[in-house]
């Protein structure tokens, strides 16, 4: 309980002055600090779909390059629905740090990730009609962010269910050099300055003459293949 | 911290050894309490963490995920005793635990029997709500995950076991059949479980077919 009230406080800490950058500035001065406090470099934006169906699939390796990330892809795609971890105590942390830094309608383009399996399921059809009727979806692919640092293989299946039954494009989004900011096993700590380099893809199909009837066989091809895509855009540069 | 990654010494293989000491204005150190090996923490803006040994062995520097691959390299299931918990002949104790914390859904009725409110009961399971059940350990055998705690004492066979997954740097999430639970470890890392779990799975697997998904580690 003591840490999960410690927890909230840091979160709250840091919403304050989040808040505070968004009266003064909004996102234009998230990019600002970003390029002050951690080099951010941003490589083919123009590439982010701003309109259509689209699955913006990035790689998890901590939560301040997720942050840019999202802000990035929701700068060209603000309609972009998210994908936030739901506790067992029905919290919402991605929720709710969205709405102390003022977005108030962050739970209606939320999609919730449950932490066990198959409890997704409900949310993951969801996230489908979202993207058969023309909407976009930002999900971290691998499911977790990373403990080493590396591109954890296999992804979870997700956005690779995804893009299959809805057939939509995916965008591969890769942030370079994010997790030494705040490693999975320091997240109480930031660690700046930086260098981050987000790094846009091509957009990809996968497999969408598949999107009916797929099995685990089809969806663990079609989520090598999108693993291959983000390592591809990893060891670039 | 860096032991919440690295929570066995990957020098001298002894578990919850390491322990990280903050400096100001200089890096962190690294030590095992076990060996007395100590390492120089030094990170590099863009790229990862740096450990040099600078005691209990040559100078050597690599990335923590190096460490972190030498570390795992030296992971094995190998067979305990704890004073604790006394096992059915043929059952092998793999893990014991430090304190930990066990939160159960508010329905369960190991735990909590009923009557509940009627929407708790009637509740979607994505609109569960948990409840702290209390203190205690939990042991991992070959065949079972153990909870014994100060108010009640479980067992869940592993053949029940859906998925064992790592909540950030919080806690360790079981699905036991369809019903969620949360174990929080209060004095060691919550990798260590899911790798310890990871290692078990395939033996379940091959022993009757029944798969159990665990996170990354």
């Amino acid at each position: 309980m003591k840490r999960e009230l410690e927890a909230s406080a840091r979160q709250q800490r840091r919403a304050v002055w989040l808040r505070l950058g968004r009266r003064l500035g909004g996102e234009r001065l998230l990019f600002l600090a970003g390029r002050v406090l951690v080099h951010l470099k941003i490589e083919g934006e123009e590439r982010i779909q701003t309109e259509g169906a689209c699955l913006f699939a990035f790689n998890h390796v901590s939560q301040p390059a997720d942050l840019l990330v999202n802000a990035v892809i929701r700068r060209r795609r603000p309609d972009v629905y998210i994908f936030g971890a739901q506790g067992l105590q029905g919290q919402n942390p991605l929720a709710l740090f969205l709405e102390r830094l003022g977005d108030h309608e962050a739970e209606q383009r939320m999609l919730r990730a449950y932490k066990a399996r198959g409890l997704s399921g409900g949310e993951l059809l969801r996230g489908c009609r979202i993207l058969r009727t023309g909407g976009a979806i930002a999900i971290a692919a691998e499911g977790e962010i990373t403990w080493d640092g590396r591109l954890q293989h296999p992804l979870a299946p997700g956005a690779a269910w995804l893009a299959l039954r809805s057939a939509a494009p995916v965008t591969p989004i890769v942030s370079c050099g994010g997790y030494d900011l705040q490693p999975r096993w320091q997240m109480d700590r930031l660690w700046l300055p930086g260098w981050l380099t987000i790094r846009v893809g091509r957009p990809i199909h996968l497999g969408h003459e598949l999107a009916a009837g797929t099995d685990s066989q089809v969806v663990a091809a079609a989520n090598q293949c999108l693993w291959e895509a983000l390592a591809a855009l990893l060891s670039q540069g | 911290m860096i032991p919440l990654l690295l929570w066995r010494c990957p020098l001298c293989a002894t578990d919850d050894a390491l322990e990280q000491i903050a400096r100001r204005l200089r890096g962190d150190l690294l030590r095992c309490r076990n060996c007395g090996a100590e390492w120089r923490v030094r990170r590099v803006p863009g790229d990862n963490f740096y450990l040099r040994l600078i005691r209990g062995g040559q100078s050597d520097e690599r990335s923590i995920t190096a460490w972190y691959d030498a570390m795992k390299a030296t992971v094995r299931l190998a067979p305990i005793t704890d004073p604790a918990l006394t096992l059915p002949a043929g059952e092998t104790l793999y893990l014991a635990s430090g304190p930990a914390r066990l939160q159960a859904e508010e329905t369960d009725p190991l735990f909590f029997p009923g009557p509940w409110p009627a929407e708790a009961a009637r509740a979607d399971k994505r609109e569960v709500q948990g409840k702290t059940v209390g203190a205690g350990r939990l042991f991992l055998t070959d065949r079972r995950l153990i909870w014994q705690g100060e108010a009640a004492t479980c067992a869940f066979p592993l053949t029940r076991l859906n998925s064992a997954l790592a909540l950030v740097d919080d806690g360790l999430v079981l699905m036991v059949e369809m019903r969620l639970y949360t174990v929080r470890f209060l004095t060691e890392s919550l990798l260590k479980w899911v790798t310890c779990i990871a290692l078990v799975a395939p033996q379940v697997e091959a022993a009757t077919g029944h798969r159990i998904a665990t996170s990354h580690f």
